[in-house]
């Protein structure tokens, strides 16, 4: 997909239900630790294959920068943790539309291509 | 900055030996000043987990005192609570030197439990990742 060096590409997971799940590199290296929830808060994950996972737990902002719209979301994470994906509650702020001929995932009122 | 120790008698002929092969003759600082940059940064997120779990111990002594702040953001950082704010935005200058802060919505209803959908999995070979702590939640 053709996108500019400074946007990263995304995967959209409809089995994840949170907002945005980050490889627990990518939230040491942004310092997200610093913006961290209580542990109290944290929830428990499962996987499809029956793995129980604690997820650290910190809120950040989403930039969309061809929408220039920063949006407020809950980030989890866990140690080991290498996939980078959206989930179910960041697309609920959306109207999505999933381009199955073009192989993308628009956000609806976006321009044209607009992939997640 | 002037350091006198002593280290282990083969380890120092191991560091001289490479020392000087590696910078010759007056390479002692450079090696040293590797090491050191080296260290602080395999220690930094040991720092993280030692304030991580102050500043979790001190939100249970907090407790009562942020049951009046329901609905607003704290900080609490140092073991100690920084300050409320009605916007995470407002908050951000609070305890700038600190490794690890809490800054949350007090009484924010949040979910328990999650589906971690089709991709994810524990990292192979990692056993330590995960669930140290779910026995407590």
């Amino acid at each position: 997909m053709v996108h500019s060096e400074s946007e990263e590409l995304v995967q959209l997971d409809t089995g994840y239900d949170g907002e945005l799940l980050l490889p627990y590199k990518l939230y040491q290296d942004l310092a997200l630790y610093q913006w961290e929830y209580p542990e109290e808060y944290w929830s428990v994950g499962k996987t499809v294959s029956g793995e129980i996972l604690e997820l650290i737990l910190a809120k950040g902002q989403v930039l969309i920068p061809r929408w220039n719209v920063a949006l407020e979301v809950f980030i989890e994470t866990f140690e080991g943790n290498e996939e980078l994906l959206l989930g179910r509650s960041f697309i609920r702020k959306f109207k999505v539309l999933l381009d199955g001929p073009g192989n993308k995932v628009c956000l609806v009122g976006a321009p044209c291509g607009k992939e997640t | 900055m002037t350091i006198n120790t002593k280290i282990p008698e083969d380890v120092e002929a191991r560091f001289r030996r490479t020392v000087e092969q590696l910078y010759g003759t007056g390479g002692t600082a450079i090696a040293l000043e590797r090491a050191i940059e080296l260290w602080l940064s395999e220690t930094k997120y040991e720092i993280v987990a030692i304030e991580r779990k102050l500043n979790n111990d001190a939100l249970k002594r907090l407790q009562p005192e942020l049951e009046k702040q329901q609905g607003r953001y704290v900080v609490i950082a140092h073991g100690k609570l920084q300050g409320v704010g009605d916007s995470i935005e407002s908050l951000r200058s609070l305890a700038p030197n600190a490794h690890h802060r809490l800054v949350f919505k007090v009484g924010e209803p949040l979910p328990r439990k999650r589906r971690l959908g089709w991709r994810v999995r524990r990292k192979q070979g990692d056993p330590s990742a995960g669930i140290a702590k779910t026995s407590s939640l």
